[in-house]
Order: C-alpha cells, then sequence, then structure tokens
C-alpha cells in the first residue's frame, strides 16, 4: 500500500531560511513529539495522533527556533514494541486519517457589541468569510467552524454550527444585520464569551464520535470587558484548565482593546488591527497560524502484531535538516502503552481505510 | 418567559463533588423531571468564588425541539430574560447550557428550562 502523508514543502522552505538567519549560533535541533492520544481498537489497530515540532537551540541552550515540523515523511518514523522494531512483514503502517476519526474544531467568535456594528460589520463580514475560506480549503475533510455571536448578553449566540462547508457558513455570516437577534445590547461580555466559547468546544469535542479532535478557538473583539459578568481573572482560571489540544487566537481592532489582555488570552496568536482595513490581513495570518498548527499533528495507523497483555510503543522521529551547507540530524521520540487484549487477526489498514475506519 | 417554565432543576454542589476534580463533569442523581434528558455540571473554584457550568443530553430517541434552559443563582426567582438560550437538541446530543458565576463552589447553582411554545 502507498502510505499517504501530508507532505508541506513550501513550510520547510521556510524553516531552512530560519535557520540560516541563526546559523552561526545554532548548536543543535531536535524534534520535540508529544503525544495527543494514542487508541488501540480490536481486532489489533493501533492509531496514535502526535505533535512534532523542531527546536534548535545555541550552545547556551538558547532556544533560537520553535516551530512545527510539517514536512515530516513516513521514513521519517520508525515503531517500536517494548524497544524492539516492529516488523514491518507483521504489520503494516498508514500516515491517513479520515474525517471520521480525525479532526479540527474551530469556534470563531465575533464581537457584535454596539462599537462594531455601527461602522464596521460590512468589513468584520468579508474578514472573517476570508478566514473560514483560507482555513477550510487548507485541509477540506478536516477543518470545520462554527461561527458565534457575544454581546453585552450573559449568552453566546449561534450564528452556524460546525461545518466544513464555506458556502453555508458565509450565507448565514452575511446575514447578519444589526441590530438584530446577534447584536441587541451595545455592552461587550467579552470575558463570559471566552468561557462560554470553550464550553462550546469542549463540548463539541466529547459529543462527537470522533477518537481524535483538536480545538481552536477565535476570538474577535473591538473593545474590553464591560458586562462585568466575569472577572478578568475568571478568564485566566478557566485558560489554565484548557487542555494542550486546544489553541487560542485573538484580532483585536481599534483604541479600546486591552493589548496586553489579548495577547495574554491569544497565546496561541494575537493579532492588533488598528483600523478596520488591516482586520482582513488580521484574519488571515490567524487562518494561517490555524493551518500550521493543524499541521503539526501526524498520524499514525498500524496493525499490531501483539496478541495479549500491556505493552510499550515508542515512535522515534528522525529528520537531516540542511542548514547553510551543513546537515544537522534533528532526532526525538515519545513512548506510551497499550493494552492489545483481544487483540487477533484480520486488522487490514486498506479495507479500513476504504469503509472511512482510518 | 417566566410563565412557561414548568420545572426548575435543583443542582446540589459540594466541596467534595468539587474535590473529585474541578474540571470534571458531573451528572447529579436528582430527580430528573425532564424525562429522557440528562445535564450534567461542574464547578471550578476562581478567586474566592466559582465558574459554574452546566449542559444538558438528549438521551432520547427523538430530538428535543424548541426548549429553553438558562442558569440562576441559588435564591434568584427566576433567570434573568436574556440569560436563556434556545435550543433543539437531537437524539444523544449536547446542548450547552451556559456559564455562571457564584458565591463559592459550595453553594447551589439551578438550570431552568421551559417548553418554547
Amino acid at each position: 500500500m502507498q502510505a499517504r502523508v501530508n507532505i508541506i514543502l513550501l513550510i520547510f522552505g521556510g524553516l531552512v531560511l530560519a535557520l540560516a538567519g541563526c546559523k552561526s549560533q545554532v548548536s543543535s535541533c531536535e524534534l520535540s513529539v508529544g503525544e495527543h492520544k494514542t487508541l488501540a481498537e480490536k481486532p489489533a489497530l493501533i492509531s496514535s495522533a502526535f505533535t512534532v515540532d523542531l527546536v534548535c537551540k545555541d550552545r547556551s541552550g538558547k532556544v533560537l527556533l520553535n516551530e512545527p515540523a510539517l514536512d515530516l515523511h513516513e521514513t521519517d518514523f520508525k515503531l517500536f514494541e517494548n524497544g524492539a522494531p516492529v516488523s514491518p512483514y507483521e504489520s503494516r503502517h498508514s500516515f491517513f486519517n479520515s474525517p471520521q476519526r480525525f479532526r479540527y474544531n474551530t469556534l470563531l467568535l465575533l464581537d457584535l457589541s454596539g462599537s462594531v456594528h455601527a461602522s464596521d460589520l460590512g468589513v468584520l463580514k468579508a474578514a472573517a468569510d476570508s478566514f473560514i475560506r483560507t482555513l477550510i480549503a487548507s485541509d477540506p475533510a478536516h477543518h470545520h467552524v462554527a461561527l458565534y455571536a457575544f454581546d453585552g448578553r450573559p449568552q453566546i449566540h449561534q450564528i452556524a454550527d460546525f461545518s466544513n462547508q464555506p458556502d453555508s457558513l458565509t450565507e448565514l455570516l452575511n446575514a447578519i444585520q444589526c441590530p438584530g437577534p446577534y447584536c441587541r445590547d451595545e455592552s461587550t461580555n467579552l470575558n463570559g464569551a471566552i468561557i462560554n466559547g470553550l464550553g462550546i468546544l469542549e463540548m463539541t469535542a466529547d459529543q462527537h464520535l470522533i477518537p481524535i479532535q483538536v480545538e481552536h478557538l477565535v476570538v474577535f473583539t473591538d473593545g474590553t470587558d464591560r458586562s462585568g459578568f466575569f472577572s478578568d481573572q475568571d478568564v485566566r482560571t478557566m485558560l489554565r484548565q484548557v487542555p494542550d489540544h486546544t489553541y487560542l487566537y485573538t484580532v483585536g481592532l481599534g483604541a479600546e482593546i486591552d493589548q496586553a489582555a489579548l495577547r495574554a488570552i491569544g497565546r496561541d496568536g494575537a493579532e492588533m488591527a488598528y483600523e478596520t482595513s488591516q482586520l482582513m490581513d488580521g484574519f488571515t495570518k490567524i487562518a494561517k497560524r490555524i493551518e500550521r498548527q493543524s499541521k503539526r499533528y501526524y498520524r499514525l495507523n498500524y496493525c499490531s502484531p501483539r496478541r495479549s497483555g500491556q505493552h510499550r510503543l515508542r515512535i522515534d522521529v528522525s529528520r537531516q535538516i540542511e542548514f547553510g551547507g551543513k546537515k544537522l540530524q534533528a532526532s526525538g521520540s515519545f513512548e506510551t502503552g497499550f493494552d492489545a487484549s483481544g487483540f487477533q487477526s484480520g486488522c487490514a489498514l486498506e479495507s479500513a481505510e476504504r469503509r472511512g475506519e482510518l | 418567559m417566566k410563565s412557561w417554565v414548568i420545572a426548575v432543576l435543583a443542582i446540589a454542589t459540594s466541596w467534595n463533588a468539587v474535590a473529585l476534580g474541578a474540571s470534571s463533569w458531573t451528572e447529579p442523581s436528582a430527580l430528573n423531571k425532564l424525562e429522557g434528558i440528562f445535564w450534567s455540571w461542574r464547578c471550578i473554584p476562581s478567586e474566592s468564588h466559582g465558574i459554574f457550568q452546566a449542559r444538558v443530553h438528549n438521551r432520547r430517541s427523538e430530538a428535543l425541539s424548541q426548549y429553553f434552559f438558562a442558569l440562576a443563582l441559588d435564591g434568584a426567582s427566576s433567570p434573568a430574560s436574556d440569560s436563556w438560550t434556545q435550543v433543539s437538541i437531537q437524539p444523544y446530543e449536547w446542548a450547552y447550557v451556559g456559564a455562571i458565576r457564584i458565591s463559592s463552589c459550595s453553594e447551589s447553582a439551578f438550570i431552568w428550562y421551559a417548553p418554547a411554545q
């Protein structure tokens, strides 16, 4: 079977350039591998999702580069069970994951409080439309986007449920009229919106029968919290609860925003637009960041030869990086456990792919 | 809105439950008056108070259409008029109710529901 992997050519070029900029200082590079989730399913299928980042340091240990490793091939990975290589004759590997098994959920939260819809609604719609289309186009099978609005009221309001159909999302987006159902209260419940947005993302992840999911919350606002339902500290408390696979981004507009607060909330990306003409650029940058974050994730499926008991799975990743005429070897690994109780023959990746099970 | 309310679902929180894990969702054993609809809650301590969140799960084989849900503090006569969320929940799916700040996670909060008719 021809294994399928995400091959991103452009970004690797960017990494090489980034490295070239600090070539005199780089001492070593490693691939930092973090487990997201590993599942063991009968008859003998192991599915693992993990992130890989390229981290380069100078001689003092200072991190010079920490970027998603985006261009890894199947040949860069090696599997070990209980320390021994997994025989290619007894198992098969696949880097393919169908939408039924892997999904990115992005919730875009739009501030429609009084200050926004007075002057900027049309520009905001256009920027959000571009965001939706850019993101979904990057991986239409796996990216789903939902749109919610907030104003000064306690609740956030669904504009569009999670979908990977940009036309239907933007149709609902473009139907927004202010004042209207989404914009009735001129105040701004920014803190409550973030808390509720995170709650909805978490519920969505719990609800879908999709084994492996990654969540992104994008918050657009042109102000600060005015409603006072929740404090800034409440938001910080909630952010500490957020799992590693939930990413947060902010887009701020205008002079009323608290840039420091928005950068703290948007810990995975924050863009500040000083005027509406910069909104499109801000949303596009966040879409690109999500695209990059999403492609840190690698999904590996294989049929294990184990038929009983508890075992350790180790995945080694190694890649040669060209840098200023020199070649650096970057490597990393992660280890996890799995239970092979009840495993038996009959695990076939090809047929599982055809059935949409991988 | 208030006249439509047909039941109030009492959610009793306790420090024991919170100690099980602040981010864990808990299904109360209290009487469920809306048959087939289950709800779960959690309370996350924040500063000197708590952030109370709730969601409901439709375990009926048919959709629950056009219901309002809201959260209110213990002692409130009813939720504020703009606190209600109108939801339709497909079979075996969840709906998010919302979040409110309560004085502490040892206090009670209430989920209110009302049919939209």
